[in-house]
């Protein structure tokens, strides 16, 4: 079938079609790493971002390591809040200097547990830590001003 | 006994959170990232215990078991109150980095 010359395609538009299409290209990749990266620059100054990028990169690492070693241990999302509580529960009466014995131990862990609250179970966790470290720890990053 | 328990731990999370909202977080995101925390540290102390371990078959019916018949409660609370200080000492440090010196110090002041 012949095609009339007018019908034919017309060369130049078709490269100016494609030197405009890079060129846009080009510029919105420039400008998404010009926006990443001010993004970043925001989180870095900003202590909640920082706080969430700490623990995500916690999280994702600890995950990783029970991954590899998922024949030794399951941890499910309950069995981990069983966990802290069983950890809270035992420093606790560790801290208060009483005799720790398994049926306090039981008590304690029923306690966290019966309250259904996964904040109270982090917390649990988080300020068995802060008893004993956060005098030291203050000391710490406070030296250079005693000094 | 377990009241007074529970408000200290209230108290104590509500410090923490006190704190970090001076430095910018809303309440909250303060909140979320407390309960959070506590997940991660709990799995960096099962972390320690299966380093420990290496040839047990431990999962989330048989671990607390496992932990309280192989280590002391000394042994247990050593490795809880170390474990926790590193996640903790890390995400205060992380989250104060660009404080300054009186702002960090404002800060650590308030969790005392």
């Amino acid at each position: 079938m012949e095609m009339k010359f007018a019908e034919m395609p017309k060369p130049q538009e078709k490269i100016e079609g494609a030197q405009e299409q890079p060129v846009k290209a080009k510029e919105s990749m420039e400008e998404k790493v010009k926006k990443l990266e001010l993004e970043q620059q925001e989180q870095e100054k900003n202590p909640e971002k920082r706080g969430e990028n700490f623990i995500q990169r916690k999280l994702s690492g600890l995950k990783e390591f029970f991954k590899k070693n998922s024949e030794t241990i399951i941890i499910s999302a309950l069995g981990l809040a069983g966990m802290a509580s069983f950890f809270a529960g035992a420093e606790v009466f560790i801290r208060a200097g009483q005799t720790v014995d398994l049926e306090m131990a039981k008590q304690m862990v029923s306690m966290f547990g019966s309250t259904g609250n996964a904040i109270l179970t982090g917390i649990s966790a988080m300020g068995i830590g802060s008893v004993a470290f956060f005098g030291p720890m203050i000391a710490e990053m406070t030296s250079k001003k005693k000094i | 006994m377990n009241q007074e328990i529970e408000k200290q731990m209230q108290e104590k999370k509500q410090k923490v959170i006190n704190a970090l909202v001076s430095i910018g977080f809303s309440a909250s995101e303060a909140e979320k990232q407390i309960s959070e925390l506590g997940g991660v540290i709990t799995m960096s102390i099962l972390k320690k215990v299966i380093e420990e371990n290496p040839n047990q078959s431990l999962n989330d019916d048989n671990v607390q078991e496992f932990i309280q018949s192989r280590y002391t409660k000394d042994d247990i609370g050593k490795i809880v109150t170390e474990e926790s200080a590193v996640v903790l000492m890390d995400y205060f440090k992380e989250v104060t980095k660009n404080l300054s010196e009186e702002e960090k110090q404002k800060f650590f002041d308030q969790l005392k």
